[in-house]
């Protein structure tokens, strides 16, 4: 209507002027005039438009990995950012007014953008769409916060941690906050094709949005998981239009991978429709670890200062080690319900004590119902009682003590490591290489990362002997977790380990030969300050041409003790399996293996070790310079 | 593609060996202390827990929750302009029991700005609720309305 149009036109939008006010400007016969000026712009290749549809450069051209088909409005739009633009223009300017804002309110940040670029009056305020209207006035979205829970102890499905994404308006409290989750949708109840479905792809992932505080329950209270909040460096107006996207994906499914089209990954489209100059999903590595996101952020100046939300597990923890042992005896019996909360006051005679006595059994009694080892009637009379005679002794006297200082996740060593080292193994000098894709082990500098849970997988090493002059495959890891979770007065939990990979056994004087090993254990473990020791029973299955009949299956057990100076990590262990199954024999082995942490991203290894394996004794010394990224 | 089907099986075949449990329903309904705290999950249990950290996967149907779910829990058809601040105490009568207890915490500071107590009177606000923490929680069932009509009356 700004330039050249025939009278009657110009009529008839005062017409529509008049009798609807969202009508300003439509009229079906604009829509060629649209076409063809989205079509002059080139608006289908730019940034913004990529950034909505998720539209990645790929060898034959452009495509989107969003896989649910309600997405896009042209049927091919998956792959045609062109044919979806058209399809778009035509939905949002074409059609009767019930069909445009029908579409409009669905895309509303597509929409917002096209009138823009179109230089067309916005008829629609975003405002008056039923649903969308609502969440912009409820929720006002005015900062974001990404949110990062750490791993669940002792689940090693969890054990990369988890990311999503906090919209805050003008209130204080950061539980009203509103979460926003891409995770699998899913109601199956076995186990097996739970995990199986979820790790490969057959499950589809879906944005959710709920209250913060409800996350919170899951995470903290659930699961016990530390949480890390990072403040976004967003401006108001980029959070509402990340928002207005978010309100796009809304019911829009993908196929939800673990590895790589996760949760974080996914996370990183709404990043990037707040700002679209950010390239955070152009390169996808093989993996995309939560907190490798959080590095990519932290590089583009995104993160403000991170805040530590502890698990209630952590504040239970916490407050259990600031009493003496006399009054968690108390504590602990409180909580039971094996002593009467009326006799507390015979027992600790100096209120600040009682006070700290009582929320520590309070809390112990939450846990307890979390954990269902008391049922509802029960936590309900136990939790009152406490916290009735809690509040009649008044607010507590001063805060808690200094925090310990920790270690953001993001701060911690990098979760690939490459190794370079020599040594002496069974009577010859060696050098070896080795590589790890992911992501930590027990002896790898702990700042950052879970204590006792150690996750590796992919891990190769190659070694070169100078008796034969040639280099071979030593050793793979596959998969080589450990979980040591230690026993506290309040819980026992179980400590675990799986092996899954190859090593070389030597079978006789000069030769060697790759066996496959399949070697689960079970047991527990306790830590004393900076002493964590466990023992273990383990079974293995050896399946390999050096042995006899092919394979051997053996059980046994194991020992060792973690220590921790600094920056220096011991680890002493023994072990041994007998295999009466297959080729009969005996696997023995004594080690102990230190770490030195150079700095943050570089470290220094040495092992040595005793072992027994097909009747043979062998010694090995080996040192190794390791470089984290 | 095949690549991360091999790395997905891989660690599929890691909880496998942990084994296979069913998932038992979700079985707290009603109002009160201790309903709520399970959020979305089915329950405790340490399956229906690790099985769906694995895939970060969630139960329900609800999914974009503007105030919140409305678990076993409904709200009153009055409630008016006061939603927000019901659905709140609803959805949080257990962190709000002990932070009242206490006398202190962030769940007490939030229903303090919800109810629109002013800055200066917060300490003030919470004081007064430990105080009364015996007239608010006596039985533990009491439906987050009741809980919320006596917060009023204390607070006044």
């Amino acid at each position: 209507m700004r330039h050249k149009a025939p009278w009657w036109a110009l009529c008839l939008v005062l017409f529509l002027l008049v009798n609807t006010a969202t009508e300003v400007w439509a009229r079906p016969d604009d829509l060629p005039r649209l076409f063809a000026k989205a079509q002059t712009r080139r608006l289908h290749e730019q940034r913004y438009w990529q950034v909505l549809l998720h539209y990645q450069k790929h060898s034959q051209g452009w495509r989107s990995p969003i896989d649910d088909p309600d997405f896009f409005l042209a049927p091919g739009g998956k792959a045609d950012p062109a044919a979806e633009l058209d399809a778009t223009i035509q939905a949002f300017f074409g059609g009767d007014e019930q069909e445009r804002n029908i579409a409009r309110c669905r895309f509303p940040a597509r929409y917002e953008w096209l009138s823009q670029e179109l230089d067309v009056d916005a008829g629609l305020p975003l405002a008056r769409c039923p649903d969308l209207g609502l969440a912009l006035e409820r929720l006002a979205p005015q900062s974001a916060t990404l949110v990062f829970p750490g791993s669940y102890p002792n689940s090693p499905a969890s054990m990369f941690g988890h990311t999503l994404l906090n919209f805050s308006g003008s209130r204080e409290s950061k539980l009203l906050a509103h979460a926003a989750n891409y995770s699998a949708f899913t109601d199956e109840s076995n186990g097996f094709a739970y995990a199986a479905k979820g790790l490969t792809g057959l499950y589809r992932g879906y944005f959710s949005l709920l209250p913060y505080y409800e996350k919170l329950k899951e995470y903290r209270g659930l699961e016990r998981r530390d949480i890390w909040e990072y403040p976004l460096n967003l401006t108001a107006e980029e959070t509402r239009r990340m928002f207005l996207h978010l309100w796009e994906l809304r019911d829009i499914y993908s196929d939800y991978f673990f590895f790589d089209e996760n949760c974080s990954y996914n996370l990183l489209f709404l990043l990037e429709a707040a700002r679209p100059s950010l390239r955070l999903t152009d390169s996808k590595p093989l993996w995309v670890l939560p907190v490798d996101t959080i590095r990519w952020l932290d590089r583009e100046g995104l993160l403000g200062d991170a805040w530590f939300r502890p698990s209630l597990a952590t504040v239970l923890q916490r407050e259990m080690a600031s009493l003496s042992t006399d009054d968690l005896h108390v504590a602990l019996s409180l909580a039971k319900g094996a002593l009467p909360v009326a006799g507390l006051d015979t027992l600790a005679a100096d209120a600040d004590a009682r006070r700290r006595i009582l929320q520590v059994a309070a809390r112990a009694v939450e846990q307890d119902f979390l954990s269902r080892r008391i049922d509802l009637p029960r936590y309900r009379t136990r939790v009152l009682e406490l916290l009735a005679a809690r509040s009649r002794l008044g607010r507590s006297e001063d805060a808690d003590g200094a925090a310990e200082r920790l270690i953001r996740p993001d701060h911690g060593h990098g979760p690939t490591r490459f190794s370079l080292g020599a040594g002496y193994v069974a009577g010859g000098w060696v050098q070896e290489i080795r590589y790890r894709p992911v992501y930590h082990d027990l002896l790898d500098d702990q700042a950052g990362y879970l204590a006792g849970a150690q996750i590796v997988l992919g891990q190769v090493a190659v070694r070169y002997l100078h008796e034969t002059q040639r280099p071979r495959l030593e050793r793979l890891d596959l998969v080589d977790l450990r979980s040591l979770a230690p026993v506290t007065p309040w819980q026992t939990p179980i400590s675990w380990q799986v092996r899954l990979g190859a090593e070389q056994m030597r079978i006789d004087e000069d030769s060697a030969r790759l066996a496959f090993h399949f070697n689960p254990g079970a047991g527990y473990s306790a830590r004393y300050g900076t002493f964590t020791g466990y023992v273990l029973v383990e079974s293995e299955l050896r399946v390999g041409g050096g042995l006899d009949e092919g394979y051997g299956m053996g059980v046994g057990g194991s020992m060792g003790l973690l220590i921790e100076r600094g920056a220096w990590r011991g680890l002493g262990r023994i072990r041994f399996l007998d295999y009466p199954l297959g080729d009969r024999h005996e696997s023995a082995r004594l080690a102990f293996d230190q770490n030195y942490r150079l700095d943050r991203n570089h470290s220094l290894t040495l092992e040595f070790s005793r072992r027994l394996d097909l009747g043979r004794w062998d010694s090995t010394a080996l040192m190794f310079w390791n470089r984290y990224w | 593609m095949k690549i991360r089907i091999f790395l997905g099986s891989l660690v599929g075949l890691m909880l496998v060996t942990g084994g296979a449990w069913a998932g038992q329903a979700r079985t707290n309904c009603g109002c009160g202390l201790g309903t709520l705290l399970w959020a979305d999950r089915a329950d405790g249990s340490i399956l229906s827990q690790t099985m769906q950290v694995s895939t970060n996967g969630f139960l329900g149907s609800q999914t974009f929750g503007i105030t919140s779910g409305t678990l076993g829990c409904e709200q009153p058809e009055n409630i008016g302009a006061d939603d927000q601040l019901f659905a709140y105490v609803r959805d949080n009568l257990d962190g709000l029991a002990q932070d009242m207890a206490f006398g202190e915490g962030e769940h007490l500071d939030t229903l303090a700005e919800l109810m629109a107590v002013p800055e200066g009177q917060r300490d003030f606000f919470s004081g007064k609720l430990q105080a009364s923490f015996g007239d608010i929680f006596v039985t533990g069932s009491e439906s987050p309305e009741l809980v919320l009509d006596r917060i009023r009356m204390i607070a006044g």
